[in-house]
């Protein structure tokens, strides 16, 4: 039997390390240069030495899948590594390949200087290095506390913390705060960082353009009551939560399926999915944190390599996801981002479109669904393919036709999940395998 | 400290770091000037997702500043 577990956050670790100590071989593939995903970027524990260490354990890292068939019992996963082409086959794979920060747009956030409130800390965690030396932080979601802190620690001026939900939204779901209170403790570690700093932080407000000639110099926010004010800075970083990488999941032949507003990859409780032999574990089931992706990922091991699941591992994933489920309906963003839109903001970054062209597109030439959108003004259609603003694109086109989004808005079957170069695909010699 | 080449200009930057930071690191933001609209860019997501802040390493075109490693001797070209 091989397993192939695709992505070296905590849970593809977590799901190696539990195959590997069933005595079977696993190999993880990562497309970072080193293990630890997003939450430990730069950062070795236990669980990566541990990996490392393991005989049965191969890493691949800097390597990303490019695509996926079956070919009888198996999946041929076709990996790029640096301009080179490898196959790689199993039998059984281990999906655990995250998420990302979900970005929507504003006037101004293609500036330089603006960033995802993710990569702001990617770029800390990983290499000590502010983005910015006068920033607002800003969207919603626990995260932006987190981020605020580690920036300030790093010598960063915060002048304002923005969350565009109200704390009382919490209210309903005190049993999930009294069940966690760890994390109650952390958000008040985060506030006193930030008191002590002298940050400003604010409820119901969000950023409403971003201003410079070649670099962001001013951003303009709404507080709560609808006042404007602006700070002078270099750098904004901006965060609107997660949302799970699936394209990876979707050339397994894997449909995601929208739970509260966000589309993941669905999944039993022993981390099996629609497709026979392909778990996921982690993100891409639904962003829950770290401590849940590692109890995913050890459940997706053991089903993996056909062991019971303890009961403890159950109580404490059910646990992390009744908390994670809490976490989605106090930070859910509505559709009020659109009204700060102009004509001239950029929504599809990689190819430069306009919310004006959008609504021409829909109102003139009668686009009234994404994928239309996509062929007439070619959103999605960039490097990033979609990735960034997919999401956006499928709510206002869902906005402007006065209906819901639906999941076929934001799915799309991409046979190429990241760019390669055709020379690279021409020189590709497939071994023979007995 | 090794050394790359920005524009054919020599750059001291740590080992091991990513491009996207030697450069934040040296007061480089601006990577790229954006291909309908020449809009100048910079990393935005800095995890290999967005793809915004693509430059042409040793000749080969569209690579990620903040996926790649800094290696002695490395060529790089703004556009």
């Amino acid at each position: 039997m091989s397993v192939l577990v695709i992505g070296g956050g905590p849970a593809g670790m977590a799901a190696a390390l539990e195959v590997a100590n069933a005595g079977v071989a696993v190999r993880i593939i990562d497309n970072n240069s080193d293990l630890g995903g997003q939450y430990w970027r730069g950062t070795a524990t236990p669980l990566s030495q541990a990996v490392r260490a393991h005989p049965l354990i191969e890493v691949t890292s800097a390597t990303a899948v490019w695509n996926v068939t079956r070919e009888q019992e198996r999946f041929v996963v076709r990996t790029l590594c640096g301009g080179v082409e490898e196959e790689v086959v199993a039998e059984k794979v281990i999906l655990a390949t995250g998420a990302y920060d979900r970005s929507l747009p504003f006037p101004g956030w293609d500036l330089p200087g603006v960033m995802t409130a993710g990569g702001a800390q990617a770029l800390i965690k990983a290499h000590a290095q502010p983005f910015a030396t006068r920033v607002v932080v800003a969207g919603s979601g626990p995260f932006l506390l987190p981020v605020a802190a580690a920036l300030i620690e790093a010598g960063v001026t915060v002048h304002e913390v923005c969350e565009a939900r109200s704390p009382f939204r919490w209210l309903r779901h005190l049993r999930a705060i009294l069940g966690n209170p760890a994390r109650l403790l952390e958000a008040a570690h985060y506030l006193r960082v930030l008191r002590s700093h002298g940050a400003r932080i604010s409820y119901g407000s969000r950023v409403v353009s971003a201003h410079g000639e070649r670099s962001v110099t001013s951003v303009v926010i709404q507080d709560r009551v609808g006042t404007h004010r602006q700070w002078d800075v270099d750098g904004i970083a901006v965060g609107w939560g997660f949302t799970p990488d699936l394209s990876v999941a979707q050339g397994f032949g894997i449909t995601p399926t929208m739970v509260d507003d966000t589309l993941v990859i669905q999944v039993d409780v022993n981390q099996r999915t629609a497709v026979s032999n392909v778990f996921a574990a982690g993100e891409v089931t639904g962003i829950g944190g770290a401590r849940l992706s590692l109890i995913e990922g050890k459940i997706a091991g053991f089903s993996a390599v056909g062991k019971r699941v303890p009961w403890r591992l159950r109580e404490r994933r059910a646990h992390y996801r009744f908390f994670a489920k809490a976490l989605a309906d106090v930070y859910r963003i509505d559709s009020s981002w659109q009204q700060y839109l102009t004509d001239d903001t950029v929504v599809c970054r990689c190819e430069e479109v306009t919310m004006g062209t959008i609504c021409q597109t829909i109102n003139d030439l009668g686009a009234t669904d994404t994928r239309s959108m996509k062929l007439l003004a070619r959103t999605g259609m960039g490097l990033c393919q979609g990735r960034v603003c997919g999401q956006a694109v499928a709510e206002i086109v869902a906005n402007q036709c006065d209906r819901d989004v639906k999941a076929t808005d934001l799915l799309a079957h991409r046979p190429v999940i990241t760019p390669i170069a055709l020379g690279t695909l021409a020189t590709f010699k497939r071994e023979e395998r007995t | 400290m090794i050394t790359i080449y920005i524009n054919g200009e020599p750059l001291f930057v740590k080992e091991g770091s990513s491009l996207s930071a030697a450069l934040l690191n040296a007061g480089t933001r601006i990577l790229r000037a954006t291909r309908f609209n020449s809009e100048p860019r910079a990393m935005f997501c800095g995890i290999g997702v967005c793809f915004d802040c693509v430059v042409t390493i040793d000749g080969v075109r569209n690579q990620r500043a903040c996926m790649q490693l800094c290696r002695e001797g490395m060529q790089v070209e703004l556009s």
